[in-house]
């Protein structure tokens, strides 16, 4: 039981990791947080839905196109939505992001209907039993996916030269542009990635549980919770809140209650902002006079 | 001379960045004191403590006698210690005579529900409000600007108007934090005259300058930070023939005159 | 303009709303007009705490919620009347305004607007799951209608009239407060929080003094929705309500008084107008709430100037043309 509970706490929790990678990436690279980063996620649940379930396009190749499109969708949101708000108040911006927000689970309602979609599971129901212990492939197949793309994610940014150039304008615009980082494409990149983790989220999500407009939203706010309690800016520290956020979930619903499972990720970070508010790995953030 | 503001020991850390270690300073009713030094000495650092928006991490000040140490920043300003910035902080977005009116605020006293009834008193403290913040932007010499907004003056305005503004919350200290920074000549002799103008209000003055003629001319007594410590404090011909204080100056290669 | 023609508009626009409804408005437009009314108080109140001190909040339709359910169960559990449950749930809203204006103090920006929606999150989920005091996923059912002696505010038009004072209470209220020394307090917050300090502007009390106004605001609108449907659930009082409010306010304008109040009720009738977009309209209003941003990120409000001086073109060239005919 409890390792069953391990292994279902941990897929969640990397669910929320890959939804906070982006939401991290995109913070340390423009500063701004994208409160409907969590609608990729929704958008990539649905597209796949239809590619694979309606119109029976194989797993992996229907994977990687609907992760295609959602990162033309993260395009056409920097184009539209980011670059005439870049030198806005911050306030305008969030403003303009519910639009965003609004906008996308419309478009949802219109093309899949407010019906609730099951996503088949490709493991077609099959369990794996080690002794007495049975474990859910999906769960597994989530945590090797996610453990591969951070792992490349981490090569990408730290080994390749785009990869630099993508933190040297996450470090500081000008400098980078000054020595010819073509800033603008890197800010599209760190877009489309961001996009990018948010559907891989969506579809590894969509067989738990069924899709519907609201699903991308509350992983997306669980994926805030989870950067904040890391200590915001921080991938690692994202990485383990959402963990840790993933295993209280999953422990909470098990043992305690899951009425009030929405809300355990967002009392455990007020608790954090409260107590300990750079996070489990932040740094103390102080206001220069 | 009665001692208006006294900081003991004062210490300041950033992480593990010492800006300030050990600083005593005592400032005497009525003088125009100048504090000086090199970029990132912490003279900034120590006003931001002497108006209590930063806590020191050892030390305490004490302003008429009376301990300010770990108060909320609108205490001191009720006090009666008015500051400026070194950035200047003003509402830019507010016309000039707003971002004067705003400051008028600890001198006002009506509460919510006064303010909703608009009682006679509400009427009266407003009246005073615009009467008093007019009389600082004339003081200054600003009142022509009064409708401009205040992001749209020309740097010597900004500043103007920073200090035009510490005055109306009626201070009997103000800090100044690089008053000429920006300023050309004729507007640094206009400040001159100002300072000594606040001054002769009755006001004590406390004002970080790199601008020597400024310091020599106006002030009553220099206090000279390097690294976070005080090297040198003397009238300010005493301080011109400190060698420490060439020094501190000539070592880091930057010429102040 | 002088104190007289204030009043003097004042008392036009008054008699105006009062006697607009009468001529041949047909009941389902009044309803609409009573909800743009509980909008209007719900977003005058958001604009406190966001368009005056600009201290993000997702929490406006949390407010409404406890307001809504306080006053309710104050008049079915307790059975005071209306009149009292009103100003009580207001009151109790405000207490949850204080609670939640707290962690303003010590986060801001992206921070706070994620505490806020978490706090309004969980509001959601106790009022869905408390059965004994809320009845839970039932809703409450049967709440009283508003009584004036045996006068009973059962129509739609009588309870125009009932939300109609409390919108004209919190347009009066509103303006008194922008233009006094709290409004320029937490319009000094908005635009430097350390500026206003060094000013001598207690940030922290202001801070949560525009959060218990906002949800003061917010409490005075849900008792009037209790008490005008008689039937609530929690789950109308969630985070799309909330966003909802906050689009209100920007696309208005925030920050004025005007603007809330374009905001609300242009928002409320639009639906109405553009019904021939039937399933695309909130799509297209998502659109619209983009482009209006990156447009005119101070809102219609700011048009206001634009239409007065074309309205003054129009009037001085028919006074020319006027003038050559003769
Ligand atoms: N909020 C802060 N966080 C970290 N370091 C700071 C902060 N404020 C000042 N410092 C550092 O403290 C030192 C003193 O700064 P400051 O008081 O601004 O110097 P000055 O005003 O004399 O030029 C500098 O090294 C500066 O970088
Ligand atoms: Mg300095």
């Amino acid at each position: 039981m409890v390792i069953q509970l391990i292994v279902n706490g941990l897929a969640m929790g990397f669910i929320y990791a890959l939804a906070a990678l982006g939401v991290v990436m995109l913070y340390n690279a423009l500063g701004i947080v994208n409160f409907a980063q969590g609608e990729f996620a929704t958008l990539g649940a649905f597209i796949a839905y239809s590619l694979i379930a309606e119109m029976g396009v194989p797993y992996p190749l229907g994977f990687v196109v609907t992760v295609m499109i959602v990162a033309a969708a993260g395009v056409l949101f920097e184009r539209i939505v980011y670059r005439p708000l870049r030198h806005k108040h911050f306030l305008t911006v969030i403003v303009s992001t519910i639009g965003v927000m609004i906008f996308f689970r419309e478009f949802e309602r219109i093309v899949w209907k407010p019906i609730p979609r099951f996503f088949p599971d490709i493991f077609e129901g099959r369990l794996i039993t080690i002794g007495n212990v049975v474990i859910v492939p999906q769960h597994v197949f989530i945590i090797g996916v996610a453990l591969v793309l951070m792992v490349s994610l981490y090569l990408f940014l730290n080994k390749t030269s785009v990869g630099a150039k993508m933190r040297a304008t996450a470090q500081d615009q000008e400098t980078a542009s000054l020595m010819g980082v073509d800033v603008e494409k890197m800010i599209v990149l760190t877009f489309v990635i961001s996009a990018c983790l948010g559907a891989i989220a969506g579809v590894l999500f969509a067989p738990i549980f069924f899709i519907t407009i609201d699903m991308g939203g509350t992983v997306g706010l669980t994926a805030f919770c989870a950067s904040i309690i890391g200590g915001f800016g921080s991938i690692p520290g994202a990485i383990c809140g959402a963990l840790l956020l993933g295993l209280v979930e999953v422990f909470g619903a098990a043992y305690v209650s899951s009425v009030y499972k929405p809300a355990v990720a967002f009392m455990l970070m007020i608790a954090f902002l409260m107590f300990r508010p750079r996070g489990i790995f932040g740094e103390k953030v102080s206001v220069k006079v | 001379m009665r001692t208006i503001l006294q900081a003991e020991d004062i210490t300041v850390r950033f992480g593990g960045l010492v800006a300030l270690n050990g600083i005593n300073l005592s400032v005497q009713e009525g003088q125009i004191h100048a504090l000086i030094g090199p970029n990132g000495a912490g003279k900034t650092t120590l006003i931001n403590v002497l108006s209590n928006v930063t806590t020191p991490t050892t030390g305490r000040v004490t302003f008429n006698g009376e301990p300010i140490t770990g108060l909320p920043a609108h205490s001191a300003t009720e006090k009666g210690i008015g500051r400026t910035f070194q950035n200047i902080l003003l509402f830019a977005g507010a016309t000039v005579l707003e971002n004067v009116m705003i400051a008028r605020h600890c001198r006002t006293k009506y509460g919510l529900l006064e303010a909703i009834l608009r009682t006679r008193n509400v009427l009266n403290e407003e009246e005073t409000v615009c009467q008093k913040a007019l009389q600082e932007l004339e003081f200054v010499g600003m009142a022509d600007k009064a409708s401009t907004i205040a992001g749209n003056l020309d740097h010597g305005g900004q500043r103007l108007l920073e200090i035009a503004r510490a005055l109306a919350t009626e201070p009997s200290l103000l800090l100044l934090d690089e008053p000429s920074a920006g300023m050309n000549p004729q507007e640094v002799n206009t400040l001159m005259d100002l300072i000594l103008r606040i001054r002769g209000r009755g006001i004590t003055v406390l004002l970080i300058e790199h601008n020597m003629q400024l310091v020599m001319g106006i002030a009553d007594v220099v206090t000279v930070l390097n690294f976070g410590e005080k090297i040198a404090e003397g009238t300010p011909k005493e301080i011109q023939n400190n060698k420490d204080v060439r020094e501190a100056y000539l070592g880091r290669g930057i010429q102040y005159a | 303009m002088g104190r007289r023609t204030r009043c003097a508009v004042a008392v036009g626009v008054v008699t105006l709303l009062a006697v607009f409804p009468l001529v041949g408005v047909g009941p389902y437009y009044i309803r609409l007009l009573n909800l743009a009314g509980i909008y209007v108080i719900l977003t005058l109140g958001l604009n406190f705490c966001v368009g005056m001190a600009g201290q993000i909040s997702y929490a406006q339709a949390s407010f409404f919620g406890i307001g809504a359910y306080a006053s309710a169960l104050l008049t079915l559990k307790t059975g005071v009347s209306f009149w009292a449950a009103l100003p009580l749930s207001a009151l109790v809203a405000l207490v949850f305004g204080v609670l939640l204006g707290l962690p303003s103090l010590k986060v801001g920006r992206y921070y706070l607007a994620i505490v806020t929606i978490g706090f309004s999150e969980i509001v959601r989920l106790v009022l869905l799951n408390w059965k004994e005091v809320t009845y839970g996923a039932e809703g409450v059912k049967n709440i009283p209608v508003p009584t004036i002696g045996t006068f009973t505010l059962n129509t739609d038009l009588r309870y125009y009239y009932l939300v109609l004072t409390i919108v004209l209470f919190a347009v009066f209220v509103s303006i008194r407060i922008v233009h006094s020394r709290i409004g320029r307090a937490l319009h000094a917050i908005r635009m430097s929080d350390l500026a206003a300090e060094v000013m001598g502007v207690n940030t922290r009390y202001y801070k949560i003094l525009a959060f218990a106004l906002s949800a003061f605001f917010g409490g005075l609108a849900g008792s009037l929705i209790a008490h005008y449907d008689t039937y609530l659930h929690a789950n109308s009082f969630n985070f799309m309500e909330s966003a909802k409010i906050l689009c209100m306010l920007f696309i208005g304008g925030s920050g004025s008084i005007e603007g809330p109040i374009i905001g609300a009720v242009g928002l409320t009738l639009l639906p109405e107008w553009l019904r021939f977009l039937k399933d695309y309209y909130m799509a297209i209003y998502g659109v619209g709430v983009v482009l209006l941003m990156g447009v005119m990120p101070s809102g219609i409000r700011s048009l206001i100037p634009q239409l007065a001086r074309f309205v003054q073109r129009l009037f001085t060239n028919k006074q020319r043309a006027v003038r050559s005919e003769h």
